[in-house]
């Protein structure tokens, strides 16, 4: 861990969290950090402490800073977005006027890639309990909504990534669904699965519970917002 | 971060207003974000610096606030990247004061929160 490794970290996640905001703001905050690493990385090194404390002492700044990163983003997004309004600007899409909230961007890849991921998963337990040859009409049950589930799931990171009216209430339902399929999936096998794949079971579990903490997010009023719900 | 109740300014931004006060009357007239990050620890005997989300956002408030003002350095020296400098105004002066002699900043007049 060399303090230039954690330094390039932080510069990375900064430009995360200034994406799309406009430039002279963003090119700001970019600049000004780039500049603290560097004197923190060379007051540091002058004071005789080790690359070690150095990375982790950057690495502690940047993590304990990371709600006020977040908070300072949505104030500017929220600026930029009354701005937009103001000028009347030609809106494009949904997210010319309306910006992501962290919140949705962060919900949005969780959910396509953990939603997939979970479904994938179970699927593949169907297959290691029943076998690929032994496949019946009851396994139909399991694998349709499951793709069904794959594909709602693709509909909605889209949905959610452009901000789309409806991907709010793909958001909800496939967030709910999940719940739903998953609890029936593992009240049907669990005995299986924890004789075959405990840690499929487990891992089933886990994602039920982010699907639920997911659905409270969607009931956030910036998140029904920035969908333009509110 | 302490939410903020409207009228009234948080520790860490009054923090910096009596630090950049002393540097002024010590003749240091401007400051950086990261000399301010060390000035602030050195002084607290703490261990750690004030993380750079919190420090740069209480900057960028008391900006808006018109009680600090910023630009960049003319050119990088030492072959490092340019400094954002920051300057107290007559107003933060003032603001730094009162903190300083005790008055709390929510009794303070409301030119403390209201942008510049």
């Amino acid at each position: 861990m060399t303090p230039e490794r954690m330094a390039a970290l932080v510069t990375r996640w900064v430009r995360f969290y200034v994406r799309d905001l406009p430039t002279p703001i963003a090119a700001r905050r970019v600049h000004e950090i780039d500049a603290d690493l560097h004197d923190h990385i060379a007051h540091e090194r002058a004071s005789g402490t080790s690359d070690r404390r150095i990375g982790l002492s950057i690495l502690s700044r940047m993590v304990r800073g990371v709600a006020a990163d977040v908070s300072w983003r949505d104030q500017h997004a929220k600026i930029k977005s009354e701005v937009s309004v103001f000028m009347q600007q030609p809106v494009t899409g949904p997210s010319a006027s309306r910006p992501r909230p962290l919140t949705v961007t962060i919900l949005a890849i969780l959910a396509a890639v953990g939603g997939i991921g979970a479904v994938l998963g179970v699927l593949a337990g169907a297959f290691v309990i029943h076998g690929l040859d032994s496949l019946d009409a009851t396994d139909a049950v399991i694998v349709i909504p499951a793709l069904i589930l794959a594909a709602l799931y693709l509909a909605f990171a889209y949905g959610a990534w452009t901000l789309r009216s409806w991907g709010w209430t793909l958001g909800v339902g496939a967030a709910a669904s999940s719940i739903v399929y998953i609890t029936a999936i593992l009240v049907r096998d669990w005995a299986e699965l924890m004789r075959d794949a405990p840690p499929l079971a487990w891992m089933s579990v886990l994602v039920a519970i982010i699907a639920a903490v997911g659905l409270f997010f969607w009931f956030r009023p910036d998140v029904k917002a920035a969908f333009g719900r509110a | 971060m302490p939410r903020r109740k409207p009228g009234t300014m948080l520790p860490l931004e009054t923090e910096i207003l009596e630090l950049a006060l002393s540097m002024l009357r010590s003749g240091r007239a401007t400051f950086h974000g990261f000399g301010l990050a060390q000035t602030m620890r050195d002084r607290s005997g703490s261990r750690s610096l004030t993380a750079h989300g919190t420090l740069y956002k209480a900057l960028s408030r008391l900006e808006e606030f018109g009680l600090l003002t910023s630009r960049w350095e003319d050119a990088a020296a030492e072959r490092r990247p340019r400094r954002r400098l920051y300057e107290l105004t007559m107003r933060g002066a003032r603001v730094a004061q009162q903190a300083r002699a005790g008055k709390t900043i929510a009794r303070s007049p409301r030119v403390a929160v209201e942008p510049a």
